[in-house]
C-alpha cells in the first residue's frame, strides 16, 4: 500500500486516543484537512482493547520497543528548530503476567480430550443457552491453550471506562450522532462491600423499595438527603459551612444509619474520608441524574471494550475526508519561534496549522511537568462472577482503603455478554491510583474477593458455562468436587471466582503540562485518567478544539447516510436535514458535501 | 449475524426484509468507489466524487416474492486507505468484495493482507468466515497485468468463494458479482443474531428508558 502522504494540513493528530479522536473528528467534521497517525497498528494507544493474542503481541512489542531511539538530522529551514519525539511518557512499567491453570497437555487424559471440542458454536449474542449445550459443556476444562485457542473471544480494555447516562460522551455521542456506530451494555448492578460482604446497592426507586436491609424510616432519610444533592447541587444552602471539609464530616450531622451512610458514601458519591464535601454532592448528583435513562444502574459499558469509542470517532473523521495512517511513527516537530510549522514522519515532512499530539509523543523539551496521577491496573480472568446472581451481570464495585497507604479501588467485572470473554469465564478490572507497583497497590482487593493461587491439577471445579453459572456453580461445584464444605460459606475460598490468569501494569500519568514556551499551535492530549468515565477527556478535546477554532460548532450532528442526497457532479452538494439551523453551516455543508478524491 | 430482520412485516403480504452489510475493500485506485456507484446509482465517472459523510451506498433489492434486501455497501471511508480500518468498519459485515485492478500486479498482490484483516477481524458467530468475493475491476482495458490462473490459484488458497472479471466502466460483471454476494449470505447459514445492546438515540432526552434495542 502507498506510503507517500499528501503533504499540507490544517490538522495533524498523532495518537488515535481517546481525546485525539474526538477531536480529529471534529476538525474533519468542519471541512479541515485532518491526517491522524499513530505509531501502531492498532487503534487507541493506552486506551486500546485487545483480543488475547493482541495483549500478548502488545506485552511483546513493549519489550522491544524500548531500544528504538536513532538520532535524527533532518533539513531545516533558516529559523527552524527540530524536536524529537519521545515515548517517555507513555511508558509501562511493572508488568506481571501469571497464569493460575494448566496446558492441555498437564491434565488428566479425559479432560484433554474433552477440550479439543471446538467451542465456538455458542452465537455471541444473548440467546439463551439451552439445557442440552450447557449439559455437554459442563464437561469442559479452561486450560492455558483453550483461552488461547479462544483468544478471538476476549476484549481485553487497557483503560476501561464506563459511561454515566447522562455524562458529556453520551451527550455528545447523540448530538454527533455517532452514538450510530456504538452498542452498549448497561451496568446491571453497583455493590458494595459491607461487613465483609458483597451487596448490590439499590439505584432504582423500585429498588430502593424492595430492599429488605433498608427500613422504612432510612429509605426516607436517603430520599431527603439525595433530594437536597439533586435540587442544587453544592451550591445549595444546605451545605453552607460544609463545602471545603470532607464529604464524611457532612453526613455525619445528618444522623445517618451506618447502611444509609455506607450506600451513600461508598457507592452514590463514591467518596473515600478525604473526599471533600463538594467533590461528594457533585458525585452524588452526577450519579442520581443519570438514573433511570439506560438499565437499571446510571452506568453504560461499550461492548467490544472502551477502545471502541475512539474508532467511533475516527470512523467519522475519516468518513469526512480525514486521511488514516497506522504504523506510522512522528519522529519529531519542527518550529520556529512560537509556531510548530510542520512533523517529520517517515521522511516526509508534513506541514500543519496545528498539532494535535496525545502525550506518548511529546518531545521532552515542551514538557513542564511529568504528572503525579500514575495508575495501577489489574485484569483477572475469572472462573466465576464476584457475587452470585440470577443472571449475567455487568458489576460495578468501589471499594475504598481498608487502610491508611491503599487506594481506594475501582473494580468492574465483565461477562461474554459484554464480548469481553467467553461462555463461562468472567474479566475483572482492577483500576487505582498508583502508590507502589500496581500488584502491590491491589494485593489486598484481589485477596479479598479472588482466589489468585495455583490451581492444583487433580482438584476439578465445574466449569461454568451456562448463562446462570453464578448462581448455581457455587453450589454444585461445592457439593460435586470439593468434598465437605459447606456451601452456604460465601466467603470460603470455593466459591470465590478462580482466577485462570492475572496481569498487572501500571500506565503512566494522566496531568502531564505543556511548558510555557511550547508552541501555542501544539495541543497535548492526555492519556487514559484515573476517573470512572470519559469525561475528562471529552472535555479536553472540547477545550483543544475551542482554542483551535473559537468560532466553529464543536461536532454538530453527522447526516445518516440515507439523508445524503445525491446529485449531479456540477450540482452543489446536498442538504441534510437537522443541520440548517444557521446559513454559515450550510455553506459550510455544501462546501464539504462532495470533494475530489 | 449482520442479517437483522425487523418486525415490520405486514398484514397482507408477510415479507423478509433483511438488512444486509457488505464490505468493498482493496487498494486504493481500484475502482471501489466506481463499482459502488455503477452498482448502486448505474454511473460511471472515471473522475468520480466520493461523498463526503456518508458511511455506506444503499440498495434496495426485491429479492424475491417474500424478501426484500436491503443491501449496504461500505466501501473504505474517504481517505482511510492506508489500511488498518476501524472496527467500526468491519463490524457485523455479512460478506465482503475484494477489488483489485486487473491491470496493476500491486493491487493484487496487496490482497492477501486485505483479506488477512478481514478475517482476522470479522467473523460469523460460530466462528467461520465471511462469504468473500474477488473482484477484478477495469477487465474493459486490454492489458491484463494478472493472469486468469494467477486469479483462480489465489481464490483456491485463499478460500475464496468465487471471482469475477468485471468492469464498472462497461457496466461489465457488477450486477451478477454482487447479486451472487447476496445469494452467498442468504444461501449461507446464518443465524439471527439476537443482540441485547442499547444503543444510545436523540429522542425525548429526559426519561427514555430504552429496553434491548438493536442498532444500525
Amino acid at each position: 500500500m502507498e506510503d507517500d502522504l499528501p503533504t499540507e494540513y490544517d490538522v495533524i493528530v498523532v495518537g488515535t486516543g481517546m481525546t485525539e479522536s474526538i477531536v480529529a473528528a471534529a476538525a474533519s467534521r468542519i471541512g479541515k484537512k485532518v491526517l491522524h497517525l499513530d505509531s501502531n497498528e492498532y487503534y487507541g494507544g493506552l486506551w486500546a482493547t485487545f483480543n488475547f493474542d493482541g495483549l500478548q503481541k502488545w506485552m511483546e512489542d513493549l519489550k522491544s520497543a524500548a531500544s528504538e531511539n536513532k538520532d535524527f538530522k533532518p533539513d531545516l529551514q533558516d529559523g527552524e528548530q527540530f524536536l524529537q519525539a519521545s515515548n517517555q511518557y507513555s511508558t509501562i512499567e511493572n508488568i506481571v503476567e501469571d497464569w493460575f491453570i494448566s496446558n492441555d497437555e498437564d491434565l488428566p487424559a479425559v479432560l484433554a480430550k474433552n477440550t479439543q471440542t471446538e467451542s465456538s458454536e455458542e452465537p455471541s449474542g444473548a440467546e439463551k443457552v439451552d439445557d442440552d449445550k450447557s449439559d455437554k459443556k459442563d464437561t469442559k476444562h479452561w486450560s492455558i491453550d483453550r483461552i488461547k485457542k479462544e483468544y478471538r473471544r476476549f476484549n481485553i480494555d487497557l483503560a476501561p471506562k464506563l459511561l454515566f447516562a447522562r455524562g458529556e460522551l453520551v451527550e455528545l455521542l447523540i448530538s454527533s450522532n455517532i452514538a450510530r456506530y456504538a452498542e452498549f451494555r448497561a451496568v446491571s448492578r453497583v455493590a458494595t462491600c459491607m461487613n465483609g460482604k458483597l451487596t448490590q446497592v439499590p439505584c432504582s426507586r423500585a429498588d430502593v423499595f424492595a430492599n429488605k436491609t433498608v427500613s422504612v424510616i432510612e429509605k426516607r432519610m436517603l430520599m431527603q438527603l439525595l433530594t437536597s444533592c439533586m435540587d442544587q447541587g453544592a451550591d445549595s444552602p444546605e451545605f453552607d459551612g460544609y463545602r471545603d471539609k470532607p464529604f464524611v464530616e457532612y453526613l455525619n450531622t445528618k444522623k445517618l444509619t451506618p447502611i444509609v451512610k455506607h450506600y451513600v458514601m461508598q457507592a452514590i458519591a463514591m467518596a473515600t474520608d478525604k473526599t471533600s464535601c463538594r467533590d461528594g454532592v457533585n458525585n452524588t448528583k452526577h450519579f442520581l441524574n443519570s438514573l433511570g435513562r439506560y438499565g437499571n444502574t446510571p452506568f453504560l459499558w461499550p461492548m467490544y471494550g472502551s477502545g471502541e469509542l475512539p474508532q467511533c470517532f475516527c470512523r467519522l473523521c475519516a468518513v469526512f475526508g480525514g486521511v488514516y495512517c497506522l504504523k506510522r511513527h512522528l519522529d519529531g516537530v519542527v518550529t520556529s519561534g512560537d509556531k510548530c510549522k510542520a512533523i517529520l514522519s517517515g521522511k516526509q515532512r508534513l506541514t500543519l496549522e496545528h498539532l494535535v499530539v496525545g502525550q506518548g509523543h511529546l518531545p521532552p523539551e515542551i514538557v513542564a511537568s511529568t504528572g503525579e496521577n500514575k495508575i495501577s491496573r489489574g485484569i483477572f480472568i475469572t472462573d466465576r462472577s464476584i457475587m452470585k446472581g440470577e443472571k449475567e451481570n455487568l458489576t460495578l464495585l468501589y471499594y475504598p482503603p481498608e487502610e491508611a497507604g491503599q487506594e481506594a479501588v475501582t473494580i468492574i467485572e465483565l461477562g461474554p455478554l459484554t464480548n469481553a470473554c467467553p461462555q463461562g469465564l468472567f474479566i475483572v478490572h482492577m483500576t487505582c491510583k498508583r502508590t507502589k507497583t500496581a500488584k502491590e497497590d491491589l494485593a489486598y482487593v484481589v485477596k479479598k474477593f479472588l482466589k489468585a493461587e495455583k490451581l492444583e491439577k487433580n482438584v476439578s471445579r465445574t466449569p461454568t458455562d451456562s448463562q446462570t453459572q453464578t448462581s448455581i456453580a457455587g453450589g454444585e461445584s461445592v457439593s460435586k468436587d470439593i468434598e465437605s464444605k459447606n456451601p452456604d460459606d460465601e466467603n470460603s475460598n470455593n466459591t470465590m471466582p478462580q482466577v485462570l490468569w492475572s496481569l498487572y501494569l501500571n500506565l503512566p500519568a494522566s496531568d502531564i503540562k505543556l511548558s510555557e514556551s511550547a508552541p501555542n499551535n501544539i495541543h497535548l492530549c492526555s492519556g487514559p485518567d484515573l476517573n470512572l468515565d470519559f469525561d475528562f477527556a471529552v472535555n479536553q478535546a472540547k477545550e483543544i478544539f475551542k482554542s483551535m477554532y473559537p468560532d466553529e460548532d464543536f461536532l454538530p450532528r453527522a447526516p445518516d447516510p440515507e439523508e445524503i442526497i445525491l446529485e449531479g457532479e456540477e450540482a452543489p452538494g446536498p442538504k441534510f436535514e437537522g443541520d440548517n439551523s444557521n446559513g454559515e453551516n450550510e455553506k459550510q455543508d455544501n462546501e464539504k458535501a462532495e470533494k475530489e478524491e | 449475524m449482520s442479517v437483522i430482520q425487523p418486525n415490520n412485516v405486514s398484514p397482507r403480504k408477510p415479507r423478509n426484509e433483511l438488512l444486509l452489510k457488505a464490505l468493498v475493500i482493496g487498494d486504493y485506485g481500484v475502482g471501489k468507489t466506481a463499482i459502488v456507484r455503477r452498482y448502486t446509482e448505474g454511473k460511471f465517472s472515471s473522475n468520480y466524487k466520493i461523498t463526503i459523510g456518508a458511511d455506506f451506498a444503499f440498495k434496495s433489492i426485491d429479492w424475491d416474492h417474500q424478501t426484500k434486501v436491503n443491501l449496504q455497501l461500505w466501501d473504505i471511508a474517504g481517505h482511510e486507505r492506508f489500511g488498518y480500518m476501524t472496527r467500526v468498519y468491519y463490524k457485523q459485515a455479512a460478506a465482503a468484495a475484494l477489488v483489485f485492478d486487473v491491470n496493476r500486479v500491486d493491487t493484487f498482490k496487496s490482497l492477501k493482507k486485505w483479506l488477512l484483516d478481514l478475517r482476522e477481524k470479522v467473523q460469523q458467530p460460530d466462528g467461520s468466515n465471511i462469504p468473500v468475493i474477488l473482484l477484478a475491476n477495469k477487465s474493459d482495458i486490454q492489458q491484463a497485468a494478472v493472469t486468469t490462473d494467477q486469479i483462480v490459484k489465489f481464490c483456491k488458497e485463499n478460500e475464496i468463494d468465487q471471482y469475477f472479471l468485471c468492469s464498472a466502466k462497461e457496466n461489465t460483471n457488477i450486477e451478477e458479482a454482487l447479486h451472487f454476494m447476496v445469494a452467498e449470505v442468504l444461501n449461507s447459514k446464518f443465524k439471527q443474531e439476537v443482540r441485547e445492546s442499547i444503543t444510545l438515540r436523540n429522542g425525548p432526552i429526559r426519561g427514555t428508558k430504552q429496553a434491548c434495542c438493536h442498532l444500525m
